[in-house]
């Protein structure tokens, strides 16, 4: 009986100090939720309202019409959209490869792309500034694009190798004895019993390019400018600052990743756990 | 013959199944991992005129006499070492809660994933929000609480501006490292855990003792990959204080754009920016090396 009441008090505890935990991680996401619905004269009141007294959306529905914003955010949905089906495409061929066939120099390959997983953006920033200089492609989507899916295949292509490997080749084998071609196996067999990790790699290249800021902070200008650089150019001026704009239109960039993490919790935390927890 | 032929085409399937990505990764990262290289021992300047002079081992010698540079490595450290241990302890007190949670966890590690969800820019104009010398939520939840009595400019002072970014990296990262050390509590065998408790060992020594040499792996991995990500910030340090006040938040990413796209040393950028690849390539070297010995012992366990 002790025991039980022990094992009880201990439930309690821990639901108490993880939802105090979990209430402390999200206030200032709170905080700029309240701030964005707040008119700008409550927000620049000293000391500041913790609780607004009046709310407004309007900044919700400004900031498309006021600035740049829609512009970046088209800009965002295209070059993320893209970067995801291409990536997806090259890294499930690339992986197909890997994974059913043995062939020279496999190794080394497969070496470079886990290499090239860990290569930090900053150390290449320059050459390939001008590589993107020399193909013309400085502040164009084509070239975002491109350098996104650069950086989404090593990793796409390793889970995807992963993943493959698990699943057993008879099926093929039987295929490919009815007279399927490759391409055709890939497309009829290895895909559909792969959808998950599928979803969870397209997932991953989708946000790489949707967060990024570096890059596109030195190879655009205006033309394919992304949300993450355009929300200073849309929002943040040497005069005024329109912080309600810049929150609700934050809020709106962050609500595709949040979805998404959250909706894909499972995928996303054995992907980003494989290989380092053991079984 | 014919044998043969098909031989050779089945040997060359896997080479067109690979060629698109191999491409990609081709112009976007191996030729300017080693175009860095080259250029880091010339000088290049951003719009070439009479081309490029060889200067051996020029950038690298002025980079290591620079303060500049000297003190944005110092700036680096800083950042990760103090960041890295307030998050893993954070983060190891959460994954602990978490795991006696069992009903609702989802619910939990939902909220829990929010941060690391959004994009770092978004991170960094929050907490250049909270930390707003006038209309933050940070000076006014101090002074209402009475530990200072006026508003602090946390991002206008040196020491205070890099407390501010630790205390937005912590936010950031200390999800991941619950989720990590989440997963890897589900593998601590229990029935080592009941035998130390049968054998009177306390709750302490039982973490101690049990607990903490299982999740030895884990731990290790989130680490290397905290460091590596850590080191590579640019978004969230740039947007909150650009680097200042007084270089004192200028990380080595932040000083190889500085020395590229502003002062428009090409050359000497790139030196710079394979020093931080050196060093990241080396911790990288370190997890891979960990991680198929690892798996060669589950090999040949098996």
């Amino acid at each position: 009986m002790r025991v039980k009441t022990q094992a009880k008090i201990r439930t309690w505890l821990a639901y108490g100090l993880g939802g105090t935990f979990v209430f402390a991680l999200v206030l200032p996401l709170i905080w700029v939720v309240t701030t964005s619905v707040r008119p700008l004269s409550e927000m620049t009141q000293t000391p500041p309202l913790i609780f607004p007294r009046s709310i407004t959306f309007d900044a919700y529905v400004d900031l498309w019409d006021t600035g740049p914003f829609a512009k970046y955010f088209i800009n965002s949905v295209v070059i993320s959209f893209s970067t995801a089906l291409i990536a997806l495409i090259f890294s499930i061929c690339a992986a197909y490869a890997f994974a059913r066939f043995r062939f020279k120099g496999a190794t080394l390959l497969l070496m470079v792309v886990v290499m090239s997983q860990m290569l930090p953006g900053s150390s290449i920033l320059i050459p390939l500034f001008q590589v993107i200089r020399a193909m013309g492609l400085l502040d164009t989507h084509v070239g975002m694009v491109l350098i996104y899916t650069g950086f989404a295949i090593p990793f796409c292509t390793w889970l995807l190798n992963g993943y493959f490997r698990a699943i057993p080749v008879d099926l093929e084998q039987a295929a490919l004895i009815d007279g399927c071609n490759r391409l055709e196996l890939l497309y009829m067999i290895i895909l559909p019993l792969a959808a998950p990790a599928i979803v969870a790699v397209g997932t991953f290249a989708f946000l790489l390019s949707w967060n990024e800021f570096l890059f596109a902070f030195v190879f655009t200008k205006s033309q394919a400018l992304t949300i993450p650089v355009g929300l200073r150019a849309a929002f943040l001026g040497q005069y005024v600052n329109k912080y309600d704009q810049l929150f609700a239109a934050s809020l709106i960039f962050s609500l595709p990743p949040i979805a998404l993490f959250v909706g894909l919790q499972r995928y996303f935390v054995q992907g980003l756990t494989a290989g380092a927890v053991k079984e | 013959m014919t044998t043969s032929t098909s031989n050779m085409r089945r040997n060359m399937t896997p080479y067109y199944f690979l060629l698109p990505a191999m491409l990609v990764l081709a112009v976007i990262i191996l030729y300017p991992v080693v175009s860095n290289l080259i250029m880091s021992v010339y000088k290049v300047k951003l719009f070439r005129g009479a081309g490029d002079e060889f200067i051996g081992m020029t950038n690298y010698a002025k980079l290591l006499g620079s303060r500049t540079f000297v003190n944005s490595i110092w700036s680096s450290v800083r950042f990760t070492v103090y960041s890295l241990p307030v998050a893993f302890v954070l983060g190891l007190g959460m994954a602990l809660i978490f795991n006696e949670i069992k009903k609702y966890r989802p619910v939990f590690t939902g909220f829990l994933l929010v941060p690391w969800a959004i994009a770092p820019v978004v991170t960094g104009y929050m907490w250049r929000w909270l930390f707003h010398d006038t209309f933050g939520l940070v000076n006014y939840a101090l002074l209402s609480l009475g530990i200072i009595d006026a508003n602090i400019p946390w991002l206008a002072q040196p020491d205070t501006a890099v407390g501010a970014v630790v205390v937005a990296n912590v936010w950031r990262f200390m999800p991941y490292i619950t989720i990590m050390l989440l997963a890897g509590l589900q593998g601590v065998s229990t029935e080592l855990y009941e035998a130390a408790h049968v054998d009177g060992a306390n709750i302490f020594e039982r973490f101690f003792h049990v607990t903490l040499p299982q999740l030895k792996h884990v731990i290790g991995v989130v680490f290397l990959f905290a460091t590596i990500w850590m080191v590579n910030d640019f978004a969230l340090i740039f947007i909150m204080t650009e680097g200042g006040p007084a270089k004192a938040t200028q990380v080595v990413p932040i000083t190889v754009y500085r020395i590229a796209f502003e002062h428009l040393r090409l050359g000497k950028g790139a030196a710079a920016a394979l020093i931080l690849l050196l060093f990241l390539l080396s911790m990288s070297m370190l997890f891979i090396r960990v991680l198929f010995r690892e798996q060669r012992k589950k090999a040949d366990a098996s």
